[in-house]
């Protein structure tokens, strides 16, 4: 009777197995079958002249250059405004505070905010930014939202890099005499700056493709021109990408895709950076 | 004059009868008090409730090894980190009692820690290298801390005097992860002299290496006690009675006993101490 | 830069040897005030939340009750005629999330089993980039699939089935929720010691039997805490379901038929040309109001439940 009881458990635990196998790896195939529908629809509308042409009411003329720059130029402002802030930050939270009252407040309201609908921080942006500073739809509005998007996850990558370093580095520096900052200049950020690098691309990765707050800033989303200044109107990939798929047209579909298609390459240049950095920085340790 | 000779560089100490301020004392305290250079004084050092050492007094010599041994969590670490205010940076750590150093009192309101560190130079229990080059490794206390000229030289004399130059001086810009355990603990102490420390600190400096490289560097300390004091913490009793002049025997966060260190291990004042140093716990 | 004889003054011994030095302090205090303003602006920017959508949504509820608003049925706000119930748009979002979590929650945590318990390390190397792949693709991509593949294909199969419709939002959503799901379920589980499920093996259970018996009710809070996030990140959803659910809020249980979800709407009226200032948009201050008001409700649960679990492991 033990016999059988035990044949029976070792079934239920295979098909378990195979159960959990089976799933875990429908992931790759559902990634599989998005890549291939994509590539398909929009591979026949990816040429020079759709990298070149600016979007029209005729498909076969519609581009996607100004959607191109307009997202080159935000996530530079981006980049320029969110860094700084969030590195700074994660530097103060981690090096140069104990564990008392406001620290942990910084926390759970960092954590919080990590958790906000992005179209919350869209609503942000439109008060604030376009209406108090009066910046309008400009490419300086739509990154300052982007920047506050993205700072908390900058701001606990930033950290976990920080308290990566070991604290025996820290201690030998202290015990020469050295200053907290200096500690932290010469020793501890240059150690920490893989990890941190790797999440400032990761947060960049995340608000390219980020939709909801452009379109409640006003991101326009019908742009005939490349952005020349930081109060210029933009666009940008997502919403180009947006505007195409909620036309009825098939061929705006497909435009849809191609635009897709070039996203994703952008994501992918993105995130081939963020391994190549950490592939150097173990390199460089050796 | 060549100013990167080390001699150069310790305090005025011309003759035995000055004291700290460099005013002559009475004559029946020149002897005594010239050569202390560390005092602790009814030192008390608790985290949060808990504490670590209990009101102890004691007096380092200049220019000897003195060895703190004791069982393990006794407090000896803590002491030795209170002497550079290393503890500083533990939270809820508290500090009643004095610390001189020449009569000045480290915790007094007007010192700045930074300041003192650069005078006692602290080598921990596993060797710490900063990961950069070997170079990089000794030149950075002296460049941050404004000296730049000469600095090459600097570097030279600190792993000569910590018996390295021969081995690395050709490689100074290899990564110091490179070096083996002993080397590396060896870098820590050119890194540390490189400071021109008055007092040197060294918190079990060799529990994390092999005896071979154990010997190099207590062969080094004899030397380098001829310039700096030693203040050494270790487990290693056979180690404190081979290095050391004075010994001090910590338990339980109490002095109990503190002497010449033949005295301490050859015929103890107390039964406790004598306990330790014959093995009989421990 | 110290020449001979000032390096040689400094060591030799004075009282202030250990001064504070003026210009090296001021610096460091100055660095570190920098640093401080930095944090200030995530603090700001919670403040500046809070503050705008009460000032905001306080002016929508001048005009409308506060129980209208969260009880009516009828969602009309940009015709007439004119009613303000925002339950519409709750049960649109509902639904997506109960789909959503239909599909991560099982399949999230069977990834996560299947990475922890049995996947070798190459494997593990491999799924867990693949995951992050999915976790990174933007969520217009998925509105996307939604609207071009997914929905086509179940129109093949259930043919009721609208062009615009909230099982398609649901399953899209649920893919890109599922990596996260995986991952932080995948860090509790590994999180439990190996010496709780040594002591099972060792009686002879299955790894069945292990891993539904004592991983799983171990690592219980930050299971759950990870099924609290989806549920938070599936509310938030925006781009998805503006593509594929629709734009028709209604009250109903019928996934097959096109809603509109509490983010869909406020997208709708940023697009649309809604005079700024009139109760009609700032129907939008109001729906997000209580957008972030249960995500935040949300977020705080889940990271109790992750405090309480690690709490016991670490």
């Amino acid at each position: 009777m033990i016999s059988e009881d035990l044949t029976r458990r070792y079934w239920i635990a295979k098909i378990f197995y195979w159960f959990c196998f089976a799933v875990a790896w429908t992931g790759v195939v559902i990634l599989g079958i998005l890549l291939f529908h994509v590539t398909r629809e929009g591979i026949q509308w990816l040429d020079f002249q759709f990298l070149s042409d600016f979007p029209s009411r005729f498909p076969a003329k519609a581009g996607i250059q100004s959607a191109l720059f307009g997202t080159l130029w935000l996530m530079s402002f981006t980049a320029l405004f969110s860094v700084p802030i969030g590195i700074g930050s994660g530097i103060y939270l981690e090096e140069f505070t104990h564990k008392n009252r406001y620290s942990r407040f910084i926390d759970l309201n960092i954590s919080n905010l990590a958790g906000v609908p992005s179209i919350v921080y869209g609503m942000l942006g439109l008060v604030i930014f376009v209406r108090w500073f009066g910046l309008n739809q400009s490419v300086l509005a739509g990154s300052m939202t982007m920047s506050l998007l993205i700072l908390p996850i900058i701001i606990i990558s930033t950290r976990e890099a920080l308290r990566a370093v070991p604290n025996t580095i820290r201690q030998a520096a202290f015990a020469l005499g050295a200053t907290r900052w200096q500690t932290i200049y010469a020793h501890v950020l240059p150690a920490a700056l893989p990890g941190i690098l790797t999440g400032i691309i990761l947060a960049l990765s995340r608000a390219v493709g980020e939709t909801a707050p452009l379109i409640m800033i006003g991101a326009l989303t019908y742009v005939a021109f490349v952005p020349e200044g930081p109060m210029d109107d933009f666009t940008a990939l997502p919403i180009q990408i947006f505007n195409w798929a909620s036309r009825p047209q098939k061929e705006f579909h497909e435009l849809a895709a191609a635009g897709i298609l070039v996203l994703l390459f952008v994501l992918l240049l993105m995130n081939s950076i963020a391994v190549y950095i950490r592939h150097w920085s173990e390199k460089r340790n050796r | 004059m060549n100013v990167m000779t080390l001699k150069n560089f310790l305090p005025e100490k011309t003759s035995m009868d000055s004291n700290a301020m460099g005013k002559r004392l009475p004559a029946n305290k020149r002897a005594l008090e010239n050569t202390i250079v560390l005092q602790a004084k009814n030192l008390t050092i608790s985290y949060s409730e808990t504490s670590a050492v209990n009101n102890i007094s004691m007096s380092i010599p200049e220019r000897q090894i003195t060895a703190i041994i004791g069982p393990s969590g006794c407090g000896k670490s803590t002491l030795l980190r209170s002497f550079n205010r290393m503890n500083d940076f533990i939270p809820g750590a508290n500090l009643n009692g004095q610390v001189l150093y020449r009569g000045i009192d480290l915790y007094g309101c007007n010192v700045d820690p930074v300041e003192v560190r650069r005078k006692i130079g602290m080598v921990f229990q596993k060797p710490n290298p900063f990961p950069k080059s070997i170079f990089q490794n000794v030149a950075w206390g002296p460049l941050i801390n404004g000296y730049r000229k000469e600095i090459n030289e600097r570097v030279e004399k600190s792993l000569q005097g910590a018996a390295l130059w021969d081995e690395v001086k050709d490689r100074l810009g290899d990564s110091a992860m490179t070096l083996s355990g002993g080397q590396q603990q060896r870098l820590c102490i050119a890194r540390a002299l490189a400071m021109e420390p008055e007092i040197i600190l060294m918190d079990e400096p060799c529990s994390a290496l092999d005896p071979v490289s154990t010997t190099r560097i207590e062969d080094l300390m004899f030397e380098l006690k001829q310039q700096y004091t030693i203040v050494i913490v270790t487990h290693n009793m056979q180690q404190a009675s081979r290095v050391s002049k004075f010994t001090a025997f910590f338990d339980a966060g109490n002095l109990i006993e503190f002497g010449e260190t033949k005295n301490i291990f050859t015929h103890p004042k107390n039964t406790r101490t004598e306990d330790y140093v014959t093995g009989r716990f421990g | 830069m110290k020449n001979s004889s000032q390096i040689e003054a400094s060591f030799a011994f004075d009282k202030d040897v250990f001064q504070r030095k003026h210009v090296k302090h001021w610096r460091e205090e100055g660095i570190k005030a920098g640093l401080f303003l930095c944090t200030s602006v995530s603090v700001l920017t919670t403040f500046a939340i809070v503050w705008i959508l009460v000032r905001e949504a306080g002016v929508f509820f001048q005009d409308v009750s506060l129980f209208d608003f969260l009880f009516g049925t009828q969602w009309t706000p940009l015709f007439q005629p004119r009613s303000f119930g925002v339950l519409p748009l709750v049960c649109g979002t509902l639904l997506i999330v109960i789909g959503t979590a239909l599909i991560a929650l099982p399949v999230g945590l069977a990834t996560a089993i299947y990475l922890s318990e049995y996947a070798s390390s190459r494997v593990r190397s491999f799924l867990k980039p693949i995951l992050e792949v999915l976790a990174g693709i933007p969520t217009v991509v998925y509105g996307y699939f939604a609207l071009t593949f997914v929905t086509p294909l179940l129109r093949a199969v259930f043919p009721q089935v609208q062009i615009f419709n909230a099982v398609s939002a649901s399953i899209v959503v649920g893919i890109m929720v599922l990596p996260m799901v995986a991952s932080l379920c995948d860090d509790t589980l590994r999180a439990v010691p190996g010496s709780l499920r040594q002591g099972a093996y060792a009686v002879g259970a299955t790894p069945f039997e292990v891993t539904l018996g004592v991983v799983i009710p171990s690592s219980l809070s930050g299971i759950m805490a990870a099924f609290v996030l989806a549920f938070s990140r599936a509310i938030g959803e925006t781009m998805a379901v503006t593509l594929a659910a629709g734009a028709t809020p209604k009250i109903t249980m019928d996934p097959f038929v096109s809603i509109q979800t509490m983010t869909a709407y406020i997208v709708q009226v940023s697009l649309g040309d809604t005079p700024a200032g009139g109760t009609a948009y700032q129907t939008i201050f109001a729906v997000s109001a209580l957008l972030f008001i249960i995500t935040l409700g949300m977020n705080i649960a889940s990271n109790h439940l992750l405090s309480k679990f690690r709490e016991v492991y670490e």
